[in-house]
């Protein structure tokens, strides 16, 4: 059993009164699954590393199967043997460059000798599908493979317990749920408890148990049915936004129990069942329909603009010759509209929006960027995880950057910061904050605003809601909406295709450098074969949308419905 | 993404490829006193002659050589025109007033260009032929007898291999800052000395904050998998093959026979 009793950690090294995390109690049973959700901020981070024994608590204490980190070398480590830890980002956590050494890191650190090694590196990579890629260079692999390779490093030392902090989040959709696959199985199949910080409603629902803090304590505990019956008034609930979420409730108020993981599949049966069995009726259904499509906010669109917006055409490049990552693409994003730029990791999306920001030169392909040349004054671009560029002093200071660059004079680069920042929601006060002293969130705002200030006529965001609690990411889609509205075009990279469905106009899907298919974004759920292709999993409200409608013979409309 | 700053690692089979990276690493150290040593002209066409050879080994082509010295050029040009050129009328070619050129300085400021040249050619056929973590993993084994006078090498291995594992990461760090300011509006591009170095603080300050911050959470991820001070992880024994023997002597052979032909004054 893994046991935190009344746990107290206080913010900063000095031990003041305020506190990351308070009188925290909480307990795991190997084998078990325990979702934590959270806003950001609310110390779900801080509460792993203090079950992993990396830090120790202030009050009170955490017990592993009977040893407590607290008391001596010997029991913190073996608390480190026994709970192994996973965390968001593979360059975090992985320190070799071969797999072999890799996998061997956390064996050979406990003194076995090397035959047994070798046989615990072999298991591990087995169990993670990395077998024969003992000899491979890590940095050579993908997102997908250097995350289970971090977990078979980890499972390699036998751990009872295992800590996935946000271990999925930046993985695409597809190899997502494959390695949520593994750690299920890794529970129910080893007895490995499991407790996993996300804020993917998938995740949660897929779970024994969810704990959900605020504000460094706990704020509700319960199982995930029980927080679906919630419908949606705890804060930092990561399953307030989601379409499947809404119409899974839909179908429970018409009497659908939902076991321990629901797929689109199970709930389409039912109702199709209960439908022919009288029990609900077509509107029924064609409510939950509904529900899944609907939003919970409903963004305003603005009128498009008779402007050209940007246009790539034929654009090829490649980093080597005779290895192209980006194969005679275009792309349109219209004016006043925004285009979700998709596809799996390393299908070239990267690329595709340093050269429409004009950035990097293409090998060949013309862009126009609202009728003119691209450059970085006229496209603005904010790079994935934006808040790690600031340097400068104040957020006021990395805000002016860009207007002062631009050898505005005073009054101007004032009112374009202050412009900027009330775009992205920073106070005054906040204007005059040491950045770093800023939490992660604002960071963003600032690093988003300093991307803003610069005056541009169009805008490229790579992966804006990245580690972005449910409110932080609704704030984004906002701001994007607002930016197209006032006649922009707008293009967001996302590998996230079920966040981002409900807040686009148009959807181009990029799949090993070439353009796989562009176009309406109420259309692509009709071509579902499409995610295949691209290599992304077909958002799951969308798939259980088209199951009911093709079940109930409803077609037409589905058009209309999405792009209101 | 972008070419490797040590880069030249190809992913071929080639006969030195099979070689094992310590014969290698001591091959380079041997040929570079070797190159040093022998004073004589000969002796450096021999040494180009082993030098083809090498590359013909690892199929490195001779523009890869002329790549890896292009960053040195002006140091080389520098040397050869301060050993060639004399400036108190003594030089054996004169070109104006007391400047001249003076032949014995040319071919001596000739032959250490030529050695430069050499050992970035060894250098680029060895790490053409080896990957990076082989020769992490080389030094390691290398230097495992020191260990028994108390040099922590497993610590120094550990030291190496993430050392290796960053390079090519923050060298693509450092790229996507850059273009994160571009696209800010910051320009790398103008303005003078003093506004240039202090443009280029918007991307190294950054680039230090993450590596810091990396830097912890690394610390933290490998305390998480019981690593601990002193914490020493042994390092399997591995034999060498008869081949790797073979090229061993062979090359010790060869470098100590011209030396001592040098020495001897043939």
């Amino acid at each position: 059993m893994l046991e935190v009793r009344h746990a107290a950690v206080s913010l900063g090294d000095t031990g003041g009164s305020r506190f990351a995390l308070h009188d925290i109690s909480l307990s795991v049973a190997p084998g078990q699954i325990v979702s934590l959700v959270g806003s950001n901020g609310s110390g779900k981070s801080t509460l792993a590393a203090l079950m992993c024994a990396v830090r120790l608590s202030l009050e009170g204490m955490v017990v592993v199967d009977g040893f407590d980190p607290a008391v001596d070398e010997h029991s913190r480590l073996e608390v480190r043997r026994l709970v192994g830890l996973v965390r968001q980002n593979p360059l975090d956590q992985i320190v070799s460059t071969l797999v072999f050494d890799e996998v061997a890191f956390g064996p050979r650190n406990l003194g076995l000798p090397e035959l047994q090694v070798r046989q615990r590196v072999k298991e591990a990579l087995e169990q993670c599908g990395l077998l024969g890629f003992e000899k491979r260079d890590t940095t050579a692999l993908s997102g997908g493979e250097q995350q289970r390779l971090a977990l078979a490093g980890v499972l390699a030392m036998h751990p009872r317990y295992l800590v996935l902090d946000e271990a999925t989040s930046m993985l695409d959709s597809a190899i997502r749920s494959s390695f949520r696959t593994l750690v299920f199985q890794l529970a129910r199949e080893q007895g490995i408890g499991v407790v996993q910080i996300t804020h993917e409603p998938q995740e949660v629902l897929s779970s024994d148990r969810v704990v959900l803090m605020h504000d460094g304590e706990l704020g509700w505990e319960g199982t995930p049915l029980e927080l679906l019956c919630h419908d949606g008034d705890l804060p930092g609930d990561p399953l307030r936004d989601s379409g499947f979420v809404r119409a899974l409730r839909a179908a429970m108020r018409l009497g659908f129990k939902p076991s321990a993981s629901v797929a689109p599949n199970t709930i389409k049966e039912w109702l199709i069942l209960a439908l022919e069995s009288r029990a609900i009726r077509k509107t029924d259904v064609l409510s939950v329909i509904e529900a899944s499509r609907a939003r919970a906010h409903s963004y305003e669109r603005g009128t498009v603009p008779e402007q050209p917006g940007i246009v790539a055409e034929h654009i090829v490049h490649s980093y080597e010759p005779g290895n192209p990552v980006l194969n005679d693409v275009s792309l349109e994003a219209p004016a006043g509209t925004v285009t979700l730029l998709a596809g799996a990791s390393g299908g070239g999306k990267s690329t595709l929006s340093t050269i429409l920001a004009g950035l990097v030169k293409p090998d060949s392909g013309a862009v126009s960027i609202c009728g003119t040349r691209p450059s970085p004054g006229v496209c603005g671009m904010s790079f994935q995880r934006p808040e790690n560029q600031l340097f400068l002093n104040s957020a006021y200071d990395e805000i002016a950057l860009a207007p002062r660059c631009a050898h505005l004079d005073a009054v101007d680069v004032d009112k374009a910061v202050r412009h900027a920042a009330r775009l992205v929601g920073l106070s005054d006060e906040q204007l005059d904050f040491y950045p770093y002293a800023l939490s992660g969130g604002q960071r963003r705002r600032v690093a988003i605003a300093s991307v803003l200030s610069i005056g541009v006529k169009a805008y490229l965001f790579d992966e804006p809601t990245a580690g972005f609690d449910v409110q932080g990411r609704r704030d984004m889609h906002r701001l994007v909406r607002e930016l197209a509205n006032a006649g922009a075009p707008v293009v967001v990279v996302s590998h996230d295709l079920e966040e981002w469905l409900a807040v686009v106009d148009r959807v181009a899907l990029l799949s090993c450098g070439s353009m796989l298919w562009q176009g309406d974004a109420a259309e692509v759920c009709c071509h579902f074969e499409l995610f295949e292709r691209a290599g992304i999993k077909a958002p799951e409200n969308a798939v259980l949308a088209q199951a009911l409608s093709d079940a109930l013979q409803v077609d037409g409309e589905t058009g209309e419905d999405n792009a209101q | 993404m972008r070419s490797n700053p040590l880069g030249s690692f190809v992913a071929a089979d080639t006969p030195l490829s099979h070689i094992d990276a310590r014969v290698k690493l001591l091959l380079l150290l041997v040929f570079t006193a070797g190159v040093f040593a022998c004073q004589a002209a000969w002796a450096i066409i021999v040494w180009f002659a082993l030098l083809a050879l090498a590359m013909y080994a690892a199929r490195v082509e001779w523009r890869s050589l002329v790549r890896a010295v292009r960053p040195v050029t002006v140091i080389l040009l520098f040397t050869l025109l301060a050993n060639a050129l004399v400036l108190d009328g003594h030089g054996d070619i004169a070109i104006a007033g007391p400047l001249g050129i003076s032949s014995a300085g040319a071919i001596r400021g000739a032959c250490a260009v030529l050695r430069i040249v050499l050992l970035a050619g060894f250098a680029c056929a060895v790490s053409a032929s080896t990957t990076p973590p082989e020769i992490s993993d080389a030094c390691v084994r290398l230097l495992r007898p020191l260990g028994a006078v108390g040099v922590p090498v497993a610590d120094i291995g550990l030291v190496l291999s993430l050392a290796l594992r960053f390079i090519p990461i923050v060298a693509e760090e450092y790229g996507r800052i850059q273009m994160a300011q571009r696209s800010r509006g910051v320009r790398f591009d103008e303005g003078g000395l003093f506004e240039r170095v202090r443009v280029w603080a918007s991307v190294l300050t950054p680039l230090v904050v993450g590596l810091f911050r990396r830097a912890d959470s690394l610390a933290e991820s490998m305390a998480s998998r019981c690593y601990a001070d002193g914490s020493s992880i042994e390092i399997p024994a591995r034999g060498l093959c008869r081949s790797d023997w073979v090229l061993l002597i062979a090359g010790i052979v060869v470098t100590c026979s011209m030396v001592l032909t040098g020495v001897l004054g043939w």
